[in-house]
């Protein structure tokens, strides 16, 4: 399994995820003549309380993603209340545009929010953390993951 | 409440980007609360494509659903759902949503 190493933050541990259209959304770019995004390179907080990942709304604007679902989403900010949100169908892998190691893509069912946290782009939820192991070293602050 | 000439006016709460991100799928979003109940029967699992107030399709995988809205209609928003009876809820504790 590939491995990642990583400082612990103040709001927790920070990693280097890549993003991409779905290959559906690939295809049909490809079959109208368009030319289609490369991946993208951004910074992922892991959340492992998140029952979902997350995209900062921007982002998914940014990258041209069509909204094709939706979910109620509760959250500490919202106390009882669940809002509908949107969700954005992309492939995602840990680790940096540079990384040697083949991207192992994943389908992921992204929810659209405004903020996820000043440092990152990305809420790492328990759904792309399902395949991974961590080993939480607090004493250095660093976080290990193998993905 | 605002008083204007006379009218009462109700000023809508602020929308976040997301949920303005969303409102294009309110309509499919009606579709499917309006066709819930003929679609759990039997279909129940599978992947219902929707565009404005059309019912398109339903198909056993989500990605063939994508594909053959893309197909359709191009890289816009559509509606593809899991035909499931419940509305999924998530707790994402730390996001502004």
């Amino acid at each position: 399994m590939p491995r990642l190493e990583t400082p612990i933050g103040r709001d927790g541990p920070i990693v280097d995820v890549r993003i991409w259209i779905g290959p559906e959304h690939e295809e049909a770019l490809k079959l109208r003549g368009y030319q289609t995004p490369r991946p993208l390179s951004v910074s992922g907080l892991v959340d492992t309380g998140a029952q979902m990942t997350a995209i900062q709304q921007v982002l998914a604007q940014g990258m041209g993603l069509p909204v094709h679902d939706w979910v109620g989403l509760r959250s500490s900010v919202l106390g009882t209340e669940a809002r509908d949100a949107p969700i954005y169908l992309m492939r995602m892998t840990f680790g940096s545009i540079e990384d040697p190691n083949p991207p192992k893509w994943r389908m992921i069912r992204s929810v659209g929010v405004t903020l996820v946290s000043p440092g990152a782009l990305i809420l790492i939820g328990q759904d792309l953390l399902a395949t991974c192991r961590f080993t939480y070293d607090g004493r250095k602050r660093r976080l290990t993951m193998s993905y | 409440m605002i008083e204007t000439q006379g009218q009462a006016r109700r000023i809508p709460p602020a929308l976040s980007e997301p949920e303005v991100a969303l409102h294009v799928l309110a309509e499919e979003m009606a579709t499917y609360r309006d066709h819930l109940t003929s679609l759990l029967q039997g279909q129940q699992g599978q992947y219902v494509l929707i565009k404005g107030r059309d019912v398109v399709g339903v198909f056993h995988d989500r990605s063939e659903a994508l594909r053959e809205g893309y197909q359709r209609f191009g890289v816009v928003p559509f509606l593809v759902r899991q035909i499931i009876a419940c509305e999924p809820v998530v707790y994402l504790p730390n996001v502004a949503p």
